[in-house]
């Protein structure tokens, strides 16, 4: 076959393929605002968060930790990555993001510092890990996150992300920051072994498989 | 929609008229989503052209990015530019093959006629000519007879199968596959 016979069957397939494309055409509803779709994920996850605490109950000496600057820090930086994460996650559903690109830089340099700061904490105070056993934190920690995170993640399919692998570091940790902070409200244990393999660790092996698989998981 | 310009009879940029088209598009107007398509598949693939080793993969690329583009449309915002929208998603369909190419290693692929192929694996070079005159003589066959041929000699499908894909008898199937076989032994010889 000769070249130009070539060019004109390809010419031939990319007209078919604009046909077929326009031919399916209806009227497109537009994807929410990346605003709103955070507005959403805030609300319903801030919900069932009191529920879940409400059911699962605050620790004892809560009032005592309140006035502790430490803890009270922790809440704030873990808050702050959280929802951070959720808006860029948000950003992401979209395929430039708008030119939010930066947003990324935000959750990404506040989790930065809590892991920073924990580190810090581990070296000074000393880790202690104790034997790993299903504990009553673990199955609280997952209760905490499983909803969330299955809900952010399905507000990410009505969207097109261009960067599945950031769309999904984002979820987890939106999710692990609501959940760390969840653990820290019921659970009275503070020493960072406790935290480590029981608040830490199941949701950095979850979070794992899921950033794994990300691409599959955001195929479109 | 587009922003109006200070001098509203200044012509619209590709990327506004491209603005204009999709914002028109995602009313279903299916008009101006041809134009749309129609204008951005050649600016898709100059711009993936560079950065990819042959014209074919290319078009491979540049339909997967109109499909792209079919699929995504929801989340354009016609107040926005429309090129980095189309840019974010050219990037990530040209990724996404270049990422099977390379685990396909389709790079390490040659054709018949390549030196490097012809040095490792034809002893002797007096007939290395021989590879490509059997593509030519393959390209010269109908249409027809040479997707049978093809199918059958090449990639081993039977007669029944290349039969029931093309709708024809067998018996015309193996007939073709046949007359096409004695046409090649006489153009390149026994």
């Amino acid at each position: 076959m000769s070249k130009k016979s070539d060019t004109t069957n390809k010419e031939t397939n990319i007209d078919d393929l604009i046909g077929g494309l326009c031919e399916d055409l209806s009227p497109i509803k537009r994807l929410w605002c990346p605003y709103r779709l955070f507005a959403l994920w805030s609300v319903v996850t801030l919900l069932y968060f009191c529920i879940v605490i409400f059911v699962i109950g605050l620790r004892h000496d809560l009032m005592e930790q309140l006035s502790n600057s430490t803890f009270i820090f922790e809440a704030i930086i873990a808050l702050s990555f959280a929802f951070s994460a959720a808006l860029t996650a948000s950003w992401l559903t979209i395929p430039d993001m708008r030119g939010k690109a930066w947003f990324k830089a935000v959750p990404m340099t506040l989790f930065g510092v809590f892991v920073l700061w924990n580190g810090i904490k581990g070296v000074i105070d000393g880790i202690d890990m104790p034997h790993f056993e299903w504990t009553h934190c673990v199955s609280y920690g997952l209760f905490m996150e499983a909803f969330p995170l299955a809900f952010i993640i399905f507000l990410a399919f009505f969207g097109k992300t261009t960067r599945p692998y950031w769309m999904m570091f984002m979820n987890i940790i939106s999710v692990a920051g609501i959940a760390w902070l969840g653990l820290r409200l019921t659970c009275p244990m503070d020493d960072m072994g406790h935290a480590f393999l029981y608040h830490f660790l199941p949701v950095t092996v979850i979070g794992g498989l899921l950033i794994a698989f990300a691409r599959r998981i955001f195929k479109w | 929609m587009v922003k109006p310009t200070k001098n509203s009879n200044a012509p619209l940029t590709a990327g506004q008229q491209w603005q204009e088209w999709a914002a028109a598009a995602q009313k279903g107007d299916k008009k101006s989503y041809n134009k749309l398509l129609t204008a951005i598949a050649p600016y898709i693939r100059n711009i993936v052209m560079p950065s990819l080793s042959h014209a074919d993969a290319a078009d491979d690329v540049m339909q997967e990015v109109l499909i792209s583009v079919h699929k995504s449309l929801n989340t354009y915002d016609p107040s926005k530019p429309f090129k980095p929208w189309l840019s974010a998603i050219i990037n990530f369909r040209r990724t996404d093959y270049l990422r099977k190419h390379y685990a396909k290693r389709d790079d390490q692929k040659t054709t018949l006629d390549h030196p490097e192929f012809i040095a490792q694996n034809v002893t002797n070079m007096g007939h290395a000519g021989e590879l490509k005159d059997i593509e030519n003589a393959l390209s010269d066959l109908p249409k027809k007879q040479r997707e049978i041929f093809q199918l059958i000699k090449i990639e081993g499908y039977t007669a029944e199968e290349v039969a029931e894909k093309m709708d024809m008898k067998v018996s015309a199937v193996k007939v073709s596959a046949h007359r096409t076989f004695k046409r090649l032994k006489g153009v390149l010889g026994e």
